[in-house]
């Protein structure tokens, strides 16, 4: 039964949820390009004989998808309010703006990082200045979208944080998506780890402020998943230049269960979860 | 009937002639007034609010403002706007006095190192006290505040060495000053961050031989790097907010500043002929406009007023080649961002003066 009317024809049938378990709460997790990791793994699931109650629905790009934004808020509406509802979106902006190193190196400092950390040659950008602008950036994109799904689901609603980066530079240029090949990536490589460190943590504290403020809960990236500096641990390196792979979407899956194990998921729910 | 030298002199010699007898909008005070700028002329600014009116009328008329201190290519340029990158040639916020710009050119070029340490607000954010609301949000260490002033202050070397014509425009006689090593705030310290200490800071108004001075010093280190650069002075038509003068009323100091300023500025302009006065404060202030070309608070200069001063500059200073300059085209906008805009742009520029006047 294609209960889903607006369903894309897909070889992955990875999103489609257990029915049969309408008792429980159901899980619905949409998003763009870093839900591939979670559709994985539900996949995963399938092929070893499981039957998830968990959906995965990746929102509609150029090439691929199953429903589109506007779909996403009708079935958004759908939802029961003891369900879960979770996001993952534009999680590569970060990437978009400085996986390839600028020919105008620059750099930033953390409050209390020591002057010496900067990378040599690199001209400042003030952490306030590069702060607005994905503060700037998440209120008018990522926002509104969210303030639609908060406000038509029923169902609490769930920011999933994206991967932290990869720190191994060779893997990224060995491994990088057509985007950054077409961008030359090859010739002006790759901006230093420690530096696309900093953009990540700047995007999610944007965005954990910003869920904050509509009332979402923001789940951070699953324990164990990020190296002693925090970066991607490399056994959940998808292979490309910035993506997860099923493993850690596998943890993503079993933060989401946990918390719907509990009666209710509101942010200290989440909190308590995830420890 | 005897000739006197009156007889030979022009038309704008003459009060009823060319004040009285014009139209607002015809009147043109500008005297001798040399300087020419090209499209390619690399056209710096810096001092008091009212240059910041003249940065903008350059960049949207086409010609070249020269900024030395863009901020990153990587952010978009409304994000560097709003973090005042562009507001001047360099990222120094407004500077006020004369005093205040020696210094700078000093500090640029390695001749002062004022030893006022950094300010540090109770959120624990910092400030540079020589542009203490140049970086909204602050700082957040003194080591970022000291590297972004080293890449400051290279930005001014740079833009000393690199301009075509310098436009100053003097604001203030009144400044406060560190006992210490006479270090000039922008702003009192307490006012805008930093905490005023009467044994560390104290007031100093500048008379017409120290701002012909501190001038000239900068002049002179100008010309050093720079041999061919032009200077152009105006004298900012923007009354104080508050004096400290004591027991002195602010209209009486208002005008004890500007005299100052615009004396100094016609003795540097007499002294050189590298330097040219032009006369944006006698087109605000004068009576012919009667008062139209202030705002409300009688402070803030009109939009109009602002057009009047760059309509008889670019005239005057652009003989032939305003029609080759090409404006940049209006960033697209939707409705609502141009209706706020287009309010914004009456004429309420950045102005961290204002800060005086809070909560009185």
């Amino acid at each position: 039964m294609n209960w889903l009317p607006w369903r894309r024809e897909t070889k992955d049938e990875s999103f489609l949820p257990d029915t049969t378990s309408v008792t429980t709460r159901s899980i619905t997790i949409i998003g763009d390009s870093h839900i591939q990791a979670i559709k994985k793994a539900l996949l995963d699931r399938t092929n070893a004989g499981a039957k998830p109650r968990i959906s995965a629905l990746r929102l509609t790009g150029k090439k691929q998808g199953d429903l589109t934004f506007d779909e996403a808020v009708a079935f958004a509406a759908q939802r029961g309010p003891e369900d879960i509802l979770a996001v993952i979106r534009r999680g590569n902006f970060y990437n978009t703006l400085a996986l390839i190193q600028h020919p105008q190196a620059f750099d930033l400092l953390e409050p209390g990082a020591d002057a010496a950390d900067l990378q040599e040659g690199a001209e400042l950008v003030p952490h306030a200045v590069m702060k607005d602008f994905f503060t700037s950036t998440i209120q008018s994109g990522y926002v509104k979208m969210h303030r639609r799904l908060r406000e038509a689901s029923p169902a609490p609603v769930i920011c999933l944080e994206v991967p932290p980066p990869k720190e191994d530079a060779e893997h990224i240029r060995r491994s990088a998506e057509t985007f950054f090949v077409q961008n030359n990536i090859a010739e002006a490589g790759v901006t230093p780890a420690p530096i696309r460190l900093k953009l990540w943590k700047l995007q999610q504290s944007a965005l954990a402020a910003s869920c904050h403020e509509l009332g979402i809960d923001y789940l951070p990236s699953p324990a164990g998943t990020r190296n002693e500096r925090g970066f991607l641990r490399p056994e959940f390196y998808a292979p490309d230049a910035t993506h997860a792979n099923a493993a850690y979407g596998e943890l993503v899956l079993r933060q989401l269960e946990a918390i719907s194990r509990t009666p209710n998921a509101g942010l200290a729910t989440v909190q308590e979860a995830i420890r | 009937m005897s000739g006197h030298p009156y007889r030979a002199l022009p038309a704008k010699a003459f009060w009823r002639r060319e004040v009285a007898g014009l139209a607002p909008a015809d009147v043109d005070p500008v005297g001798r007034f040399d300087l020419r700028i090209t499209p390619e002329t690399r056209v710096a600014t810096a001092g008091s609010c009212f240059a910041q009116h003249i940065a903008r009328h350059l960049k949207g008329s086409g010609f070249h403002y020269y900024v030395a201190e863009a901020g990153h290519p990587i952010l978009p340029e409304r994000i560097r706007e709003s973090h005042n990158y562009g507001t001047f040639s360099a990222r120094y916020g407004n500077v006020y006095t004369a005093r205040q710009l020696r210094q700078l050119v000093d500090r640029a070029m390695g001749r002062f190192a004022p030893s006022e340490p950094a300010w540090i607000d109770p959120d624990g954010t910092v400030r540079d006290p020589f542009r203490p609301t140049v970086q909204p949000g602050n700082f957040v260490s003194v080591a970022e505040m000291e590297i972004d002033r080293r890449q400051h202050l290279a930005a001014v070397r740079r833009m000393l060495t690199d301009l075509d014509v310098f436009v100053f425009t003097l604001g203030l006689t009144e400044g406060w000053l560190s006992r210490e090593d006479g270090a000039a705030f922008p702003l009192c310290p307490g006012v805008e961050g930093g905490t005023f200490d009467p044994a560390r800071h104290v007031f100093h108004n500048q008379t017409v031989a120290e701002v012909v001075e501190d001038m000239e010093a900068v002049l002179a280190t100008l010309r050093a790097v720079n041999p061919r650069a032009q200077v152009c002075l105006t004298v900012s038509p923007v009354p104080l907010m508050a004096t400290a003068v004591p027991g002195q009323h602010v209209l009486s100091a208002t005008t004890y500043s500007k005299s100052v300023l615009r004396v100094a500025a016609q003795e540097l302009t007499d002294s050189h002929a590298f330097v040219h006065y032009f006369p944006s404060y006698e087109i605000i202030t004068g009576a012919f406009n009667r008062g139209r070309y202030f705002a409300e608070d009688l402070r803030n200069v009109t939009e109009e007023g602002v057009g009047h001063v760059m309509r008889l500059f670019l005239a005057h200073a652009t003989v032939g080649e305003v029609a080759r300059a090409r404006p940049a085209p209006p960033a697209r906008e939707d409705a609502a961002e141009h209706l706020l805009a287009q309010a914004a742009r009456f004429v309420e520029v950045e102005c961290d003066e204002v800060a005086l006047d809070r909560g009185s």
